[in-house]
């Protein structure tokens, strides 16, 4: 196992190397060759959980309180109009979002009979990867110059933070959300499954 | 949550579906328009028949009881099918002022009058300078030998040509802007002291320039206090056109989709193209966030707390507007030249998704209302 660090500066994923590794064959997790059918239904799934609107939500209101603790221009960033308008914006889409969850939610309790996944899930992907990446970006503008300290996941250190201490998680919680619009199944992809699939092309 | 629609709505949905592919195909609209009002009198009364004009009102002045649910089914279908009657000009503002704000007298004289199709109702509200404050009013209403007279000008004034009773916002007291002195009043549009100039519209509605110079008129609710009840009205108004804009958007999403993949160049369907599908998912996703916020609207439009009311209203107006800006323009782009002429349907549709952005507020007025009223998740 190698670990392969990220622009975050975290080592979260790995290179796992199998070589002529024995597996019993009590192991096998259901049917031999099925695994392409149930990591479908897991990605399905995974798609739905993605849209993870609530970390969005959290992330909102921690931005709401760091903006009445930073200021620009002798003001609380949250008393910038054109900062709240940026919040606010934000705020509605997450509550399309929401609202959009609720709906594939309740058609897939309809659909569970069928065992099909909503391909409408797709949308909660495309559109909450894109939304996390929106909340980590206003976090980044609200701690302003303090995001810059770039301080190495070495672990064991207990280093004095520099500048407060809200901010040093900033940049790289950007740096890291930008995963989210490329893993499980890109954007990209997820565009090619919706033309397909719902739109028939 | 559940989603799911009552039987009685999904007969009404299933009703309407049927009436406008039945009678309000781009042809048949055509033909609508071209009478002398600019829509179709047989229109109007075949709704009536239908029950489509009460729907919304008590059971007691000749309604079906229905509530937000009920506007919004008939609005989207009447969005996917650009219908040109006054249907929001007269049920769903003027019955719904008079519902929320008349006494029982005056309910029982227009509502049962309206759900028949006999009498049409417009609010006039705009006034030059005024754009979309509710409070904004100049026009005065002044006690006068026993009754009340109104004097002032109303511009914009949806379907105010047709009207037979318009429902004018007039002050009695205060300053320009001031919340306290608002009045509504009941105004024959025949009246002495009313002139009218009717108008055709962008989207192909029609509107009204209206003066009033000493008409007689009569208060609905409070004659300084109604402003509270034009609001709870306008609210559920703003939702009832966020439901016509996702119409308007879905026949746009869908008509673009099936043009993408007959339309050929270069030898092949330009629908084959992955830049092309792309645009069509995006505009997808647009129309789907906009019905979820069409959806957010018509539960919230009841909402006691007017503030959290407001703040919800405001929020689905702006995601209707961004939505509604993105699917049109992509719509007319994808489609190419033939989406500019007046003879293909879908200039028409991007024709009145961009008028729907200026009724009651527009995206930066809402945006900046969302925007000063706290979080839409702190509830």
């Amino acid at each position: 196992v190698r670990p392969i660090r990220t622009i975050d500066g975290s080592a979260e994923v790995n290179e796992v190397f199998f070589d002529e590794v024995v597996v019993p064959a009590e192991n096998l997790v259901g049917e031999e060759n099925k695994g392409w059918d149930y990591a479908k239904f897991l990605l399905g799934n995974e798609r739905t959980g993605i849209a993870r609107v609530g970390v969005s939500k959290a992330r909102l209101a921690r931005i709401r309180q760091l903006a009445a603790l930073e200021e620009v221009g002798g003001r609380r960033v949250i008393d910038d109009q054109r900062f709240r308008e940026r919040l606010a914006m934000a705020e509605i889409e997450l509550k399309a979002l929401e609202m959009t969850q609720l709906r594939v939610v309740a058609d897939e309790r309809r659909r569970e009979a069928e065992g099909k996944p909503n391909p409408a899930s797709s949308i909660l992907k495309l559109k909450g990867s894109v939304l996390q990446q929106v909340t980590t970006e206003l976090l980044m503008d609200v701690v302003g110059p303090y995001a810059l300290p770039y301080v190495p996941d070495e672990g064991g250190r207990n280093d004095e933070p520099i500048g407060p201490e809200y901010a040093a998680e900033a940049a790289p919680t950007y740096f890291n959300w930008r995963k989210i619009s490329i893993y499980g199944g890109s954007n990209e992809i997820q565009r090619n499954i919706i033309a397909k699939a719902i739109l028939g092309f | 949550m559940d989603f799911d629609f009552s039987d009685d709505q999904r007969l009404l949905k299933d009703s309407l579906d049927k009436l406008v592919a039945d009678r309000y195909g781009f042809q048949q609209r055509r033909e609508h328009a071209a009478g002398p009002d600019g829509w179709s009198r047989a229109m109007w009364a075949q709704f009536a028949e239908l029950g489509l004009l009460g729907v919304t009102m008590p059971e007691e002045y000749g309604g079906f009881g229905g509530g937000a649910v009920e506007s919004m089914i008939v609005m989207e279908a009447f969005g996917r099918a650009l219908v040109l009657e006054p249907y929001l000009a007269t049920v769903v503002l003027g019955a719904g002022l008079v519902a929320e704000a008349g006494s029982a007298e005056q309910r029982r004289e227009i509502l049962p009058a309206v759900a028949a199709g006999k009498r049409l109702l417009a609010f006039a509200q705009v006034e030059r300078g005024s754009r979309y404050d509710l409070a904004d009013v100049t026009t005065t209403a002044r006690q006068a030998s026993g009754g009340w007279v109104v004097d002032g000008q109303k511009g914009v004034v949806l379907h105010g040509d047709a009207a037979d009773l318009l429902l004018v916002t007039a002050r009695t007291a205060g300053e320009r802007h001031d919340r306290d002195g608002v009045g509504l009043f009941l105004v024959p549009a025949g009246a002495t002291g009313v002139t009218r100039r009717g108008y055709p519209t962008q989207d192909g509605l029609r509107a009204a320039e209206i003066a009033f110079a000493g008409a007689a008129a009569v208060p609905v609710g409070p004659p300084g206090g109604a402003l509270p009840a034009i609001e709870r009205v306008v609210d559920r108004a703003i939702a009832a056109l966020c439901a016509e804009a996702v119409g308007v958007m879905q026949a746009m999403h869908g008509i673009t989709v099936d043009y993408l993949k007959q339309r050929r160049q270069f030898g092949r369907a330009i629908g084959e193209f992955q830049v092309l599908q792309h645009r069509a998912v995006d505009m997808y996703v647009a129309l789907e966030q906009a019905r979820s916020m069409a959806l957010y609207a018509t539960v919230m439009a009841d909402a006691a707390e007017p503030s959290e009311r407001r703040r919800a209203i405001s929020a689905a107006k702006v995601q209707i507007g961004q939505s509604g800006r993105h699917i049109g323009q992509e719509a007319m782009q994808l489609h190419g030249g033939i989406a500019m002429t007046m003879e293909y349907v879908i200039g028409h549709y991007f024709r009145r998704m961009t008028m729907i952005e200026t009724l009651f507020g527009d995206t930066a007025m809402h945006l900046a209302n969302v925007a000063s009223s706290g979080s839409l998740f702190l509830a």
